[in-house]
């Protein structure tokens, strides 16, 4: 026993270089999104403290509300503050390490940390109407989405197999908190537990893992175990049931069959803002680093490894893209329906994840990556409309409800229908290009029949995007909505830009990936 | 850049809609208008550039779109294509002029829609690279599913969601299809991909994916069940850019894609296409006569119609292919104004039935001239513009297979009945209704875009050779080119031996 701990410690402490100082500046500067974020995020909870103090002292609604608007004011700069830093690591064309090789920064990691602070901008957008209007307005929201962005952040660029559970722990636990944060109601606390329990499980899972793959090669950073991999020096029989164990982990985080069931339940639980930053958020992050690990694993003797992998997780895509889509199908409320159609849409990455492993893939992590960003433009603006929708304490979410919008909110009605084909994948939106990008990739790969079950499940998905865009814009309203557009504001701003954006990326989807595909560490 | 600039026009006019507030419903009915009018004066000016004697494509222009997949804005005009762009841009200032009182609600989205449609099926008819064919096939669509959907009758949610499903299930196969030939050929430039024709089982699947979206799009029985509903629901306009131009979109395809593309796999299919195209014409022509909507008749006579210039494509002659072409301009103009004056009936009296209707002649001679003619240009009687089609197509057809020429025949005959049965119904007999004595004549509105309609089937059928010479040179090049020789030489082996 003491002597595993001996070598843990010379693992982790003293690793590669001892002679150096065990950190240093250029260190912190590594990680310089995330500290930003966890510092903010303190900042935030401190600034908190005082608003509970004037609510407690009585003191008038006007003081109240010009410190929740100082603290959504630092929030979003924060996180501007973060993605300029991110924007600027994006630059080096080398990747760099950081706190003794636990930290890889490369153009990969940064780019999806970028489309993770986006993601988590706009949540904050979305937050300030939201929260005000369910009189929930809290510095803990901000300041949880804060922490979990930073371990978000950490986890894409964690290069140690320790950082790597750090990080996704850490992470959960905020998303937890965040599903149960209106913890008034029932149905919030009843979706956080479960959501807890099973992402515990599944925890368990990741870390058994990440145990046995340590076990199997006696190294926790990720290049020297694809070397040893490569090498053939791993037992063979223990790194398998490690990579195994490993990918279902990752698989519930991610949400993928039949690992998913938490998912619709914490979607559904979770205030709608919460939703919306955790459903692409968590998932680029997992995502991003599902595609890094297995491609390390299967460097070097690829053939031998990507197989039995790829037929497993090809096996995972076509259940997850089937089954998301079809249960989407038959959901009566938005809420439900988007969190089985985010289940479809891991499917699809799960395609490119494929894609990415076999010969010929050398286009899939880009298509992976490019996936993510109308992915998050598209689920941050569902979600934020049924933010925007709800009123007395309970979000909207019956197909029915959104009966007659067009006539009542024109503009707000064109975004979304926007968004909406986006999803559905035609053309000219982001959306298209992003599904021609997977399929492209995976009929590269030779996956074919991934491709085609992929276009089968997205004409099922036809229907239920369909059918909010009926509810929108062909039946007549039921009951008018409250006027008062104002109060909404930052909401309508969100949609309008995740439209307008979806547009443009449609128009010149012609992003300059190949920095990234190097950046991958192949 | 005046292929762009047509493309351009409707776009630009429909932003600039988004700008003028949605109660001002005149100015936006004048933008709109004066926008498409602009459209079709951009789209006569290609005709009249159009030099029939060069051989391969005109006005072509090539931009860089999507670099890592090479993707192209690339666009050119052909002989096959050339009437097809100018019939769309002329249908639009009708389809606007048409809903110039009976669309009400929500003016600005409506014209919105229709702008966007023109251009995206003038897009589809221009695009010469593959990927730019298939974002305008699918951007067209949701325009179409509003015009239904929103614009339409008492069914028309069913019918937009039906429409909308079949078609997008149609073109997604195409679309992996689309994405396999890229990973075969790597281009997606049209005229590259002539040069690679895809063979074997690859090649099948791939041919099968791209017909089955034309197919569905013609559409070619049994996969016609969309187009009554969504024809019956549709608002006038709707209903006639949807038989005006979109129908046409999936003989284009046949012609411009699915059969150079693949042309082994063309050939095994093409004694079953030419029997599914010979069952349509007839139980098109059947299904008339036990309709009791006008509208729906008129739809299912257009089953029976594609089925006619399906069957002439795939005779494989050049008569054959230019009455194919030619015919389908013909149809174009004559179901779009049956569904015109069909609208304008309606407008009046508020409903389709035919039994509600009888001697109307009297009481509504301009429309009861023009209707006759329009039904006369839709039979093919000689001197109007069907005629002249439809003898090439049995032309075509006969020299390919006798019986195919007879069964087409008997469609003619068929046609002819039901046609005439129906403008008995409405404007013969006794004006036994108060309703039906007090109906209201055309007005001049309604005769500004309808008569110029009855004055292309009238120069259509005295003039056809000026329309066949800019027609045929194009026809001939493309039967001459080596994969369609290809099509043709294995589908003389099948049938001979």
């Amino acid at each position: 026993m003491d002597n595993i701990t001996t070598f843990l410690l010379t693992k982790l402490t003293l690793g590669q270089n001892a002679a150096a100082g065990l950190v240093s500046a250029s260190d912190f500067q590594a990680i310089l999104p995330a500290i930003v974020f966890i510092a903010t995020g303190t900042l935030l909870l401190m600034l908190d403290c005082f608003n509970r103090g004037l609510s407690d002292t009585g003191k008038t609604r006007k003081d109240h509300s010009s410190l929740s608007t100082a603290i959504n004011f630092i929030g979003l700069l924060g996180t501007v503050v973060a993605g300029a830093f991110a924007c600027a690591s994006m630059e080096q064309a080398e990747p760099s390490f950081a706190f003794q090789g636990s930290i890889r920064v490369d153009s990969f990691s940064s780019a999806v940390s970028l489309i993770i602070i986006l993601g988590t901008f706009f949540s904050l957008l979305a937050t300030i109407d939201y929260l005000r209007r369910f009189d929930a307005e809290h510095g803990e929201f901000h300041c949880l989405v804060h922490y979990a962005t930073a371990s978000m952040l950490l986890f894409v660029q964690a290069n140690n197999l320790i950082m790597l559970f750090l990080a996704v722990e850490t992470l959960s636990m905020a998303a937890y908190l965040l599903t149960s944060y209106l913890r008034d109601s029932r149905r919030g606390v009843e979706g956080g537990l479960k959501y807890f329990i099973l992402g515990s499980f599944s925890s368990g899972f990741l870390l058994f893992g990440l145990t046995l793959i340590f076990g199997a090669t006696g190294e926790l950073d990720l290049q020297e175990i694809a070397k040893n991999i490569a090498a053939g020096k791993a037992d063979r029989s223990l790194l398998l049931a490690g990579l195994a164990l490993t990918v279902v982990g990752m698989s519930f985080k991610i949400g993928a069959f039949p690992f998913h069931s938490w998912l619709p339940d914490a979607y559904e639980a979770a205030p709608s803002v919460a939703t919306g930053f955790m459903s692409v958020t968590v998932k680029s992050a997992a995502i991003a680093v599902l595609l890094r690990f297995l491609l390390l694993a299967t460097e070097g003797d690829g053939e031998a490894w990507a197989r039995p992998l790829s037929v497993v997780l090809s096996l995972l895509a076509i259940a997850t893209m089937l089954f998301g889509n079809l249960v989407a199908l038959m959901q009566d409320s938005v809420k439900r329906m988007l969190a089985y159609s985010a289940i479809g849409h891991t499917g699809y990455l799960l395609v490119g994840i494929v894609a990415a492993l076999g010969p010929g893939g050398e286009l899939a992590p880009a298509a992976v990556i490019f996936y993510l960003l109308p992915y998050t433009l598209m689920s941050i603006a569902v979600f934020t409309l049924l933010g925007y929708m709800g009123r007395d304490g309970k979000d909207r979410e019956l197909f029915e409800d959104y009966r007659g919008l067009s006539t009542s909110r024109p503009a707000l009605a064109l975004c979304l229908l926007v968004v909406l084909v986006s999803f559905a994948g035609i053309p000219p939106t982001a959306g298209f290009w992003a599904k021609l990008y997977i399929f492209r990739a995976a009929i590269a790969g030779g996956h074919t029949w991934l491709a085609l079950t992929g276009i089968l499940a997205s004409i099922v998905s036809l229907y239920f995007y369909l059918r909010l865009v009926v509810n929108i814009y062909m039946r007549p309203a039921e009951e008018e909505l409250d006027a008062d557009p104002d109060s909404n504001l930052a909401s309508g701003l969100v949609i309008a830009a995740a439209a307008v954006a979806l547009v443009v990326l449609g128009l010149f989807p012609d992003l300059d990936f190949g920095s990234l595909i190097k950046a991958l560490g192949k | 850049m005046s292929i762009t600039l047509t493309l351009l026009i409707p776009i630009a006019t429909a932003i600039l809609l988004l700008c003028i507030p949605k109660d001002k419903t005149a100015e936006l009915r004048m933008t709109a208008l004066f926008g498409s009018l602009a459209t079709l004066a951009f789209s006569l000016a290609l005709l009249g550039g159009f030099d029939a004697q060069t051989v391969g494509f005109q006005f072509t222009e090539k931009h860089e779109w999507v670099s890592s997949l090479h993707i192209h804005y690339h666009v050119g005009i052909d002989g096959i294509s050339l009437f097809l762009v100018v019939l769309s841009a002329l249908l639009t200032p009708i389809a606007i002029l048409c809903s110039w009182k009976s669309v009400e609600k929500r003016v600005r989205e409506f014209h919105i829609a229709l702008l966007l449609l023109t251009s995206g099926v003038i897009g589809v008819f221009v695009a010469l690279d593959l990927m730019l064919f298939y974002v305008f096939w699918e951007v067209m669509l949701i325009p179409m599913y509003l015009l239904v959907g929103i614009w339409g009758s008492t069914e028309r949610i069913r019918a937009a969601v039906k429409f909308f499903i079949y078609t997008m299930a149609g073109s997604l196969l195409m679309f992996l299809a689309i994405l396999y030939l890229y990973q075969h050929t790597g281009t997606f430039s049209v005229e590259e991909i002539y040069q690679k024709p895809l063979t074997g089982t690859a090649g099948l699947l791939c041919f099968l994916a791209f017909a089955l979206s034309f197919a569905i799009k013609v559409p070619l029985f049994p996969l016609h069940t969309w187009l009554p509903d969504a024809h019956t629901e549709a608002p006038t306009a709707g209903s006639v850019i949807l038989a005006g131009v979109l129908l046409k979109l999936g003989i284009y395809g046949f012609i411009r894609f699915a059969i150079p593309f693949f042309p082994e796999a063309a050939a095994l299919a093409t004694p079953w296409i030419s029997i599914l195209a010979i069952i349509g014409i007839i139980f098109g022509a059947l299904m008339c006569f036990v309709q009791e909507d006008m509208k729906r008749l008129i739809a299912y006579s257009s089953v029976s119609h594609m089925g006619f210039i399906v069957l002439g494509l795939f005779a494989g002659t050049s008569q054959g292919v230019q009455g194919c072409v030619l015919q389908m301009v013909n149809h174009g103009i004559s179901t779009g104004a049956l569904f015109l004056l069909i609208g304008a009936i309606y407008e009046r009296r508020h409903t389709r039935r035919i039994i509600d209707f009888g001697g109307l002649a009297p009481v509504a001679p301009k429309l009861a001239i023009i209707f006759f003619i329009t039904t006369l240009s839709s039979i093919g009687l000689p001197f109007l513009n069907g005629f002249v089609g439809e003898f090439l197509i049995l032309q075509g057809a006969y020299s390919r297979n006798v019986f195919y020429a007879a069964f087409a025949g008997l469609g003619i005959i068929l046609g002819a009945v039901y046609m005439l049965t129906l403008y008995r119904q409405i404007f013969f007999g006794e004006t036994d209704r108060a309703e039906n004595a007090e109906m209201k004549d055309l007005e001049g509105r309604e005769l500004a875009f309808l008569l110029p309609l009855v004055g292309l089937m009238v120069f259509l059928g005295l003039f056809s050779p000026w329309f066949t010479s800019k027609i045929q040179p194009s026809v001939e090049q493309w039967l001459t080119s080596t994969s369609v020789v290809h099509w043709l030489e294995m589908v003389q082996k099948a049938s001979g031996g």
